[in-house]
């Protein structure tokens, strides 16, 4: 009796139910206290398994050997951050990457090791960008923003339907995003090169405006981070920043891209995006961001010894 | 000049991110997994659970200072929860194939009572899990793996997907077991 109420509810969770077992199920707990607690015990497990894969190790993982041209996974990279931990290590060399190294093998390859940022183009709709605190892992945090198609502006965006367009803060000359993410089982033993970049436009901006990207890294767990700046900027281990500046009138998407030499043991990583004197929202003048990507290059060994 | 600074955050920002701001997140660290667990039984997916979860620590956060007594943060958060939970379920689960708001909201006022409990269900998880043979442990954690689909994970294993369904529902069944029985030598 009970396997059936496991595999109904199994079911539920899975997204596998049939309409002939939504109604049975219904039945099931309207009559049921039983099942109900059973409900609320498999949700539970459903919730601790979602939680326990991601301190899934790699090492527990039966990865087959990577391909010599390696490519993304066919893993559809979900919002869970540390999708990273397992897909990372099945990424490799961007291909053109792999044929010029094949080519010339005195050059050490270079692994590029995807950094699955949620949204990174803006495209969820659904997903607001809420408050920065309390901050939220595996999503934007930041100041009040919206995600805009080109049907809402005379901008396109750069890739993608969506866009994200900052919108000024009271008593403030800057609006800003930030995302945590968790790189723990993603940076190499001996750390890493990290790349970041972004790609803005200033619609409308009759003077020079200036957008700025910053990357800090952690030792720390994610969960450690709280929220409080103060505290955060004492355990920063490393912090870079580029400033992309946009000229007056320009209608091109300007991409700007930081890079990073991670300290070793690096646990966590911050992207932030501020977006500085925004103007007011009567303004025809808008920022937008879209197109947010992030990958480490690892650093060939025999690099360290030279 | 630290960051803040350097960015023209003023002070006033700085400072409001205070002691306050530090209990909250000592308590929603502890509570959390607790509450999570709790949005599960309400929403239909894990990427609901993040969204709900998002507007219960906003909230929660903002009616921080009217929570007088912190030691029942937990059951607190969990009223919010269930608050938040029926308002996602307005508002975006309307279209997908989702029991009945009758019969979610039952579950979860029922749900809100068993705070302590769910805790308990928690902490048995891990040693539930370890006492799955290697191979059923590993493709249960795989098929919860971030981006994992069970299409790809029964291609990988040579499984139907069907019966990768059914095997799972068996796993997760003797989890629950195991979790049933260990609360009940306590």
């Amino acid at each position: 009796m009970m396997n059936d109420v496991d595999n109904l509810i199994g079911s539920y969770f899975d997204g596998t139910l049939s309409p002939e077992q939504k109604g049975a199920i219904e039945e099931l707990l309207t009559q049921s206290p039983e099942a109900r607690q059973r409900f609320r015990l498999l949700a539970t497990i459903e919730d601790g398994l979602v939680e326990r894969a991601l301190k899934f190790t790699p090492a527990e993982i039966q990865t087959p050997p990577s391909p010599p041209a390696l490519k993304e996974t066919d893993r559809v990279l979900s919002w869970r951050p540390l999708a990273a931990a397992i897909t990372g290590l099945v990424i490799g060399a961007l291909s053109a990457t792999v044929l010029w190294a094949q080519s010339t093998p005195k050059v050490p390859r270079l692994e590029r090791i995807h950094i699955p940022l949620s949204d990174p183009g803006f495209e969820e709709i659904n997903t607001p960008i809420p408050t920065v605190i309390p901050r939220v892992f595996n999503r934007w945090n930041g100041d009040p923003s919206h995600t805009v198609s080109s049907g809402d502006s005379i901008v396109k965006p750069k890739e993608g339907e969506f866009m994200l367009k900052m919108l000024p803060v009271e008593d403030r000359k800057y609006s800003r995003i930030e995302q945590i993410v968790d790189v723990g089982h993603l940076v190499p033993a001996k750390g890493g090169r990290i790349t970041f970049s972004a790609s803005v436009i200033c619609a409308g901006a009759d003077r020079q405006s200036k957008t700025i990207l910053v990357l800090r890294s952690f030792n720390m767990d994610f969960r450690e981070i709280s929220g409080s700046r103060e505290k955060l900027q004492e355990q920063v281990t490393c912090e870079t920043r580029r400033t992309v500046f946009s000229s007056p009138g320009s209608t091109e998407w300007l991409t700007g891209e930081l890079t990073m030499d991670l300290p070793e043991n690096t646990k966590t990583l911050v992207f932030e995006i501020a977006a500085v004197d925004l103007p007011k929202a009567s303004s025809e003048s808008s920022r937008y961001i879209d197109d947010i990507k992030a990958e480490i290059v690892v650093t060939p060994p025999n690099e360290f010894q030279q | 000049m630290d960051n803040a600074t350097k960015l023209g955050i003023p002070k006033k920002m700085t400072d409001a991110i205070s002691d306050q701001h530090e209990q909250f997140m000592r308590l929603l660290a502890k509570h959390e997994p607790v509450v999570r667990a709790y949005v599960r039984t309400g929403v239909y997916s894990a990427q609901d659970v993040a969204e709900v979860m998002q507007d219960v620590s906003v909230v929660a956060w903002r009616k921080f200072d009217q929570l007088e007594d912190h030691s029942g943060f937990g059951k607190w958060m969990t009223m919010i929860a269930r608050y938040e939970i029926m308002k996602f379920r307005q508002t975006k689960a309307r279209d997908r194939l989702v029991l009945d708001d009758e019969i979610i909201d039952k579950i979860l006022q029922e749900g809100g009572e068993e705070t302590s409990l769910r805790e308990a269900w928690i902490e048995a998880i891990e040693g539930c899990l370890a006492k799955l043979p290697p191979r059923h442990r590993t493709l249960l954690l795989e098929a919860y793996e971030p981006g994992s689909s069970i299409k790809n994970l029964a291609a990988r294993t040579k499984k139907n997907p069907n019966s990768l369904y059914q095997t799972l529902h068996r796993l997760r069944g003797r989890i629950a077991n195991c979790i049933e029985s260990e609360m009940a030598y306590e």
